[in-house]
């Protein structure tokens, strides 16, 4: 066990500028995605992908990093009034560390006005600007803050709890600030229609007629210290690579199994109550995990997750599902798959479809990742 | 503790004429980007030369993530072969198949220009680093591999490698 308290949480998201707009909307069954269309950005890209878009934000998208700024700055400052509040406690005498979780950043400020020139190319950092917005707007509340950057792709949340965890119970640091972090603009949506992966329909995670994923966008913190701050805790984090293929997770479903098995107390799979899977929408990746569940043996276990409703959020996808676990093991309310009609008669698991399917009591959330390069991951989650 | 590098020169060829000698090991190695035909070619002859020793967990760390690809998709855009390489820890992901190797892997992104000579002398002076910090708590036998976007004045690309054994660490 590596556990540690998670003291608060915030997001921004394509349901609203904080957590409860999101969780309402997994709750009612609310679809926030939107169709693209040709002229969505500044750059021609192939209409008809879904994207969730942050909601309620009236600024340009010609600066990412303003974006970025405005957001981080009210999630931010939302989280930290509401823990020093809570526990009657400020942080002026303690220093953090940030642990960010980005896929790409603000690449769309940087790479297109590099690419067109033949001469040496001008080195972008999309990744420490973020890290420097989240210095600032920490300077003033606590002595010191120091800062990382993780990139495990769309497990990059799942990895960046991971380091959290060492990190306060190795007594490197007191209190650790994940962000989770992505936007989207021309770059990611072109490059994830190229790749042919984007519903043309909806989203329907393991729905039989399931036909792709849709994207989203987020601004998530989670703050997490050492254990008795919280009653609800993030009791173990488990992560795997394999260079099996860089664009598909172990299709036989044992390499996350691995990561499962390795949080999970031995033989007791009854000790989850509910799983958030990381439920794409796509074929090949909701089969791998529905076979992870399956060697894993909790098809028994209730199984939900939250991209048909505010998209795949790419490196905070882990972190916004980390989020919606804290809600259910508070509000002690589950949700749905709210697009899925007829789950696919070729998976195992206990997927739930049906708002009637409430679960009575959670106690333990078993929160699953994938991402390209291999990348597979298990964050557990428990009401102390 | 182990410490490696490798310069791979950014002219060479990977060809059907020119097939690397570990092209068995990754699927479409025609289609590698730069950065990550560096790594391959830095680990097989780091395997050939019994440089690098069993670990546990994988330490990718990349200067800038994946600047050259970023681009090379801009260029290209959009092709989707080109988008894979866009992801800063694709290369580790080929490092686990040059070593046949599976286990956890933490693909860091370093703002400052962590060069492997500075890397070097802030281990040797066990400094207060946030990365050492964390591989030191983690007091396991770590392989962390390293790249940059910058080349040096040969066109070449620096591939380095560090590996460390708990009893280092404590």
């Amino acid at each position: 066990m590596r556990l540690v308290s998670v003291l608060g949480a915030e997001c921004w998201t394509a349901a609203g500028n904080n957590r409860q707009a999101y969780f309402n909307g997994l709750i009612h069954g609310i679809d926030h995605s939107i169709v693209v269309g040709e002229d969505k950005f500044d750059r021609k890209v192939n209409p008809g992908g879904r994207v969730c878009f942050l909601a309620d934000l009236q600024l340009p998208r010609s600066s990412y990093q303003n974006l970025m700024s405005f957001v981080l700055n009210h999630v931010l400052n939302n989280l930290f009034d509401k823990v020093e509040y809570a526990i009657r406690k400020n942080f002026s005498d303690s220093s953090i560390t940030v642990v960010l979780a980005s896929t790409k950043g603000i690449i769309e400020d940087y790479v297109w006005q590099n690419f067109g020139s033949q001469q040496q190319q001008q080195l972008h950092d999309p990744y420490d600007a973020i890290l420097k917005l989240i210095k600032g707007l920490l300077a003033n509340r606590f002595i010191k803050v120091n800062g990382l950057v993780i990139n495990n792709a769309c497990a990059s949340s799942h990895v960046a709890v991971a380091v959290a965890q060492d990190l306060i119970n190795k007594k490197v640091s007191n209190y650790v600030l994940v962000v989770g972090a992505d936007l989207i603009g021309p770059f990611i949506y072109q490059g994830f229609e190229s790749l042919k992966v984007l519903t043309k329909t909806k989203n329907c995670p393991f729905d039989s007629q399931r036909d792709g994923l849709q994207l989203g966008e987020a601004i998530s913190a989670v703050l997490v210290g050492a254990q008795g701050f919280g009653h609800i805790s993030i009791t173990n984090s488990a992560v795997k690579s394999e260079g099996g293929s860089v664009t598909r997770p172990s299709m036989d479903g044992s390499c996350l199994r691995d990561t499962i098995k390795s949080i999970l107390p031995a033989t007791n799979s009854s000790a989850v109550d509910f799983v958030i899977a990381h439920g794409t929408g796509t074929r090949f990746n909701d089969s791998a995990e529905d076979q992870a569940l399956k060697l894993s043996e909790l098809t028994q276990v209730p199984v939900a997750c939250t991209k048909w409703s505010i998209g795949h959020t790419l490196g905070a996808s882990g972190l916004l599902d980390m989020i919606a676990a804290l809600d259910v093991l508070e509000q002690q309310k589950s949700f749905v798959l709210g697009n899925t009609a007829q789950i696919d008669e070729k998976l195992s698991a206990n997927y739930l479809t049906s708002k009637k399917d409430q679960i009575k009591k959670i106690s333990s959330v078993l929160i699953t990742s994938l991402g390209f390069g291999g990348a597979h991951a298990s964050v557990s989650m428990e009401l102390q | 503790m182990k410490i490696s590098e490798y310069f791979y020169s950014t002219l060479s060829e990977v060809s059907d004429i020119n097939k690397p000698q570990w092209a068995e090991k990754i699927e479409r190695w025609y289609q590698l980007d730069e950065t990550s035909k560096a790594i391959c070619e830095a680990l097989y002859f780091w395997k050939m030369n019994e440089r690098i020793q069993s670990f546990e967990v994988l330490y990718f760390v990349s200067h800038l993530g994946s600047n050259a690809a970023d681009i090379d998709f801009c260029r290209n855009f959009p092709s989707p072969a080109k988008f894979v390489y866009t992801l800063a820890n694709i290369g580790a992901a080929f490092a686990c198949q040059m070593l046949n190797w599976s286990g956890p892997v933490y693909s860091i992104c370093l703002a400052e220009d962590l060069e492997f000579d500075s890397m070097k002398i802030r281990i040797k002076n066990d400094s207060d680093q946030l990365l050492w910090d964390l591989i030191r708590s983690k007091n396991e036998c770590a392989l962390v591999l390293g790249t940059s976007p910058r080349l040096n004045v040969q066109g070449e690309r620096r591939v380095w490698a560090i590996q460390t054994e708990p009893k280092i660490l404590e």
